[in-house]
């Protein structure tokens, strides 16, 4: 599916001076001291991307692997995506697939019952504490003439043309890693910056061809760091 | 559904584009007919732009029976003042579990469920009614508009002014339907209405309760209510405005109202309210709030509301059900699972075909690996439900005990 931006219909306009300042805010939803107490095994869900991008395997792998690695070193066991996606797989199986045969149309109860089943199974057959997403998405931030800074991330983002000193708003893609509990609370989450999904074509900001996106592995690889670091 | 008063009137005085604001905004006790001006049927329109973007934003509850509920409700707040202007009461009720209400300035009152259901009974309710009635009474939203509209002349855009006053809140908004109904709203949501008009809305609704024959001492408990919109990330709107009073000032300028009125020769203590009256007339609302609070994790008030539902209607299969789930949900993995199927023998005893129960029952025994026992649940449950879309899983489970 390789629409890319041109779905959301962007072209973003440059001149348009941004208001925004976020709050630097604790990604734990629970004291740090006891996420680490009470959760020491953490299951990791497929990794996921919204629906515009078409992230390649070994973008998932990459993502996986960064954040297994930093896990461990801080001590957690994890359970590899592999487990729940199996699980996913035999159950998707077993409701005969999403797609109904006569109408080619996705059964949505199928799906919801695939994905709640395929948790509560999850929990059922392996013990482990909480369960992590790690997802690729897309949001809109600040830029000032070229540079962008976002979600402890930046990039000077290709450019055509000269243009003068500006200021605007721009899409770019972000990891983010979550950990939930048994109840689906969230106990922790946290954004890694990926890449912009915009250059600048003479004084307008465009949307690159998703054939450009996750090429660059080093910012696959950071993003994943970024996000898991408050660990 | 009708307006309160003849919206029918902003063509008309559209006609006289350039506002001239209002010198000395009256009650609407003092005035024949409203909008007077053309001002003031701008706002109107402003305002029924944002009710329409609401009733289209596909979060209304509609339920004829609640809402003639809250229409009599309010038809006893307003006393006299029903024949006086000559009005019918008008509610929308928006699926919402944060606690808020507003008046538009025509009258209509929006509520969220959430407001609804954490009220424990009809005089804490008519509290907040009676405070939005008073704002729509005093024609509040105009008179801000118009000591506002005096500083537009220093350069503030008379739309904007026009928005901020067209519906204010008690309580809090949510992003959400805010969102859904565009940036104008925004502005409504941050903005409140000025201290000195939040605490005359305060005396006048105290006023309209006492009248009503209720409790008023129950506004208290309401209003700290409010601050329960806090486990929702939502808060106070008004700590952003410094010129509108914090929650905490409310109440305490409600405490001091009410020990004034106490003190009068003509006070007379309101009937104590039966809480079991106001939840039959918002039962709707109780059982979709508590769907709403599930899904965001808000276990222990979705079980509040389901609690006071049952008290009125201890026979709702669907209810015991829910009830089971938000002990369930809460901690699914046990070890105690004891509150959970409790409840979800209650729904069967409601209704001894209720399929989920049935499954919920052989998963928890599953989970505590009492095979036979999940066995006989889930058979039942594929019994009952062989074209549920997860019979297939449930099979699965089925040949594996």
């Amino acid at each position: 599916m390789k629409i890319g931006l041109a779905l959301l219909g962007v072209v973003a306009t440059m001149f348009c001076a941004p208001a925004f300042s976020a709050d630097k805010e604790s990604p734990y939803t629970i004291p740090k001291k006891a996420f680490k107490q009470q959760y020491k095994t953490i299951a990791l869900s497929p990794v996921d991307a919204d629906g515009i991008f078409d992230m390649p395997d070994a973008v998932a792998a990459m993502l996986e692997e960064e954040i297994t690695k930093h896990l461990q070193k801080r001590g957690f066991t994890v359970i590899p995506t592999t487990v729940l996606g199996d699980i996913r797989k035999k159950m998707e199986r077993q409701v005969g697939g999403y797609e109904d045969p006569e109408s080619g149309r996705i059964n949505a109860a199928k799906m919801q019952a695939v994905r709640t089943h395929a948790f509560r199974e999850l929990w059922f057959q392996k013990q482990f504490d909480a369960v992590a997403t790690i997802r690729v998405s897309a949001s809109q931030v600040p830029i000032e003439s070229d540079n962008v800074k976002w979600d402890g991330a930046k990039q000077k983002i290709e450019r055509n043309g000269r243009s003068k000193k500006y200021a605007g708003q721009i899409y770019v893609s972000s990891v983010s890693f979550s950990v939930y509990d048994q109840a689906d609370k969230v106990l922790f989450s946290s954004y890694g910056g990926l890449e912009a999904l915009m250059m600048r074509d003479k004084d307008q900001l465009v949307a690159l061809p998703a054939e450009k996106y996750f090429k660059d592995e080093k910012r696959i690889r950071k993003a994943a760091q970024i996000a898991v670091s408050p660990i | 559904m009708k307006k309160l008063l003849a919206i029918a009137a902003i063509a008309t005085s559209m006609l006289f584009a350039q506002a001239t604001l209002a010198a000395k905004v009256q009650p609407l006790s003092k005035v024949k007919q409203i909008p007077e001006k053309a001002d003031e049927s701008n706002l109107w329109e402003r305002a029924s732009n944002h009710e329409n973007r609401i009733r289209n934003s596909g979060r209304l509850v509609h339920n004829r029976e609640m809402e003639a509920y809250l229409e009599s409700l309010t038809e006893r707040l307003l006393g006299d003042y029903l024949k006086h202007l000559g009005i019918t009461p008008d509610f929308i009720i928006v699926r919402e579990p944060t606690l808020s209400a507003w008046a538009y300035p025509y009258g209509t009152i929006a509520v969220h469920t959430g407001l609804l259901v954490r009220m424990d009974n009809e005089a804490q309710f008519a509290a907040i009614l009676a405070h939005e009635i008073s704002h729509f009474l005093q024609r509040h939203s105009y008179k801000e508009m118009s000591a506002e509209g005096r500083q537009s002349a220093l350069g503030k855009g008379f739309g904007l002014l026009v928005g901020l006053a067209a519906a204010k809140e008690t309580g809090t908004f949510d992003k959400g339907i805010m969102d859904a109904a565009g940036g104008f709203v925004t502005n409504l949501a941050t903005s409140g209405y000025s201290k000195k008009n939040e605490y005359i809305a305060d005396e006048e609704g105290l006023v309209l309760m006492a009248n009503a024959g209720l409790s008023r001492d129950e506004a208290l408990p309401a209003f700290q209510a409010l601050a329960e919109n806090e486990v929702y990330g939502a808060g106070d709107p008004r700590k952003m405005w410094s010129s509108h009073p914090r929650l905490k000032d409310r109440l305490s300028n409600l405490r001091k109202e009410l020990k004034k009125a106490k003190r009068k020769k003509s006070h007379v203590p309101g009937k104590t309210p039966d809480p079991t009256e106001y939840y039959r007339g918002i039962a709707p609302a109780l059982i979709i709030n508590a769907r709403l609070d599930m899904a965001e994790q808000k276990y222990g008030r979705a079980r509040e509301a389901l609690s006071k539902y049952l008290m009125v209607k201890p026979n709702d299969p669907e209810a015991h059900f829910l009830l089971g789930e938000s002990h369930r949900r809460s901690k699914p993995l046990g070890p105690d699972f004891s509150a959970s199927m409790a409840s979800y023998d209650n729904a069967l005893q409601a209704d001894a075909a209720y399929a989920d129960a049935y499954k919920e029952i052989g998963m928890a025994h599953r989970i505590q690996r009492n095979n036979g026992d999940a066995r006989v649940a889930l058979e039942k449950y594929l019994q009952l439900a062989p074209n549920a879309a997860d019979a297939a899983i449930v099979r699965a489970y089925v040949e594996g005990l």
